[in-house]
């Protein structure tokens, strides 16, 4: 991969593999070194891919198994917390405050694949290809995902009048 | 959901244009890369823990930091619940277990008890049906005040008196507890077979880790 190459990559792509990557670990630091271990992992990946699309699939199964070995990393570091962690962005309307931080309170793979379904808008049968899942995980995930985020979202919003 | 909402409100979330400028550099010469052993902790004061080394030649802990420790290491336990495992050039990597400890399934007055999110008694279940599944949701904070919730999932297998039970907790992390002939084993499982419970694949475009077997015993 050439220089101009790379950088077209980082620019076309470093956002999405952050996102996936926040989405799974709720963190901006770890969220950032798993994104640039992704595009590093791409600019030595020596074999082609077939499409625009196969390497965007590429990306997002090697961030995913890059976050996996971050938590492995950190494994249950089970401490009581400090003070309460401010590390989301700063939204425009309170109804995206809300959803996002309802769709961060869902366990990991909830998360993701409610990502990867409504943002990067794959198909159950395309997210378990990617996460190399089988079909039925992805949509029981997505169907207690779509659960939980309808129940708190409801109860949010009516708090909120 | 409206998936409109859902764009909106995830496009703002970016990468800083900092961490875009870093690796442009980081692919130059991986040496100027800030990647680190997230959540490492150095530990000081296991001097008194040394006689409780343990050899492990398994490369469990090379899969638990990617790799980062590319050498033989030694376990060190710390704790009931904590260990440190240390490699030649002595870094270290300091790791705890859940606050229910590893042994989640014990016997007591001739029953015997899952510690899960709650006690429960599965001797009768386990008479009936020689197993016995739970999953629950175990709410994980680091020291940097990070939370997130996990998955565990528990299968027991056998007899009250022999049985095995298999604690996953989703990241790669399987317990293994075996009661047979009055003597209880452990065994820790790190890597992609220890997702085997959630279907999980090997981690072929990462570079492919193989998983590991630590087995280990407690400190008298």
């Amino acid at each position: 991969m050439t220089d101009s190459q790379f950088e077209k990559a980082v620019e076309t792509y470093g956002d999405m593999i952050f996102r996936v990557a926040y989405s799974y670990l709720k963190n901006r630091p770890d969220a950032e070194d798993v994104m640039q271990e992704t595009l590093l992992k791409l600019y030595q990946e020596d074999s082609r891919f077939e499409s625009e699309e196969h390497r965007k699939r590429w990306l997002i199964r090697v961030a995913v198994n890059q976050c996996k070995s971050t938590l492995r990393s950190t494994w249950l570091r089970r401490t009581v917390p400090l003070e309460e962690q401010v590390d989301t962005p700063v939204f425009d309307r309170p109804e995206q405050s809300e959803l996002f931080d309802q769709v961060m309170a869902l366990p990991k793979n909830y998360r993701l694949v409610v990502y990867l379904y409504y943002y990067e808008g794959y198909q159950a049968r395309e997210i378990a290809e990617i996460l190399h899942r089988n079909l039925s995980t992805v949509q029981t995930w997505l169907m207690r995902a779509r659960g939980r985020l309808q129940q708190s979202l409801k109860e949010a919003w009516s708090r909120n009048g | 959901m409206d998936r409109m909402l859902f764009h909106e409100t995830f496009s703002q979330l970016h990468a800083s244009d900092g961490a875009k400028q870093e690796v442009l550099q980081m692919k130059e010469n991986r040496k100027h890369s800030r990647r680190r052993l997230a959540g490492a902790a150095r530990v000081a004061g296991i001097a008194a823990a040394a006689m409780m080394a343990l050899v492990v030649t398994a490369g469990a802990i090379n899969v638990a930091t990617d790799g980062a420790f590319l050498e033989g290491f030694t376990i060190l336990w710390v704790g009931d619940k904590e260990f440190v495992a240390q490699n030649e050039a002595g870094d270290e990597v300091y790791m705890v277990s859940a606050d229910d400890g590893i042994d989640f399934v014990t016997e007591e007055d001739g029953r015997l008890i899952l510690h899960a999110d709650r006690e429960i008694d599965i001797t009768d279940a386990l008479t009936e049906n020689g197993s016995y599944h739970y999953e629950y949701e175990v709410t994980v904070s680091s020291e940097d005040g990070r939370e997130d919730t996990e998955v565990f999932i528990v299968d027991v297998t056998g007899s009250p008196e022999e049985w095995t039970a298999t604690q996953r907790n989703g990241i790669g992390v399987a317990v293994t507890i075996t009661s047979e002939n009055g003597e209880v084993s452990r065994d820790i499982l790190v890597g992609a077979e220890a997702m085997d419970a959630e279907g999980a694949a090997t981690d072929m475009e990462s570079g492919g880790k193989s998983a590991s077997v630590v087995e280990y015993q407690t400190a008298e």
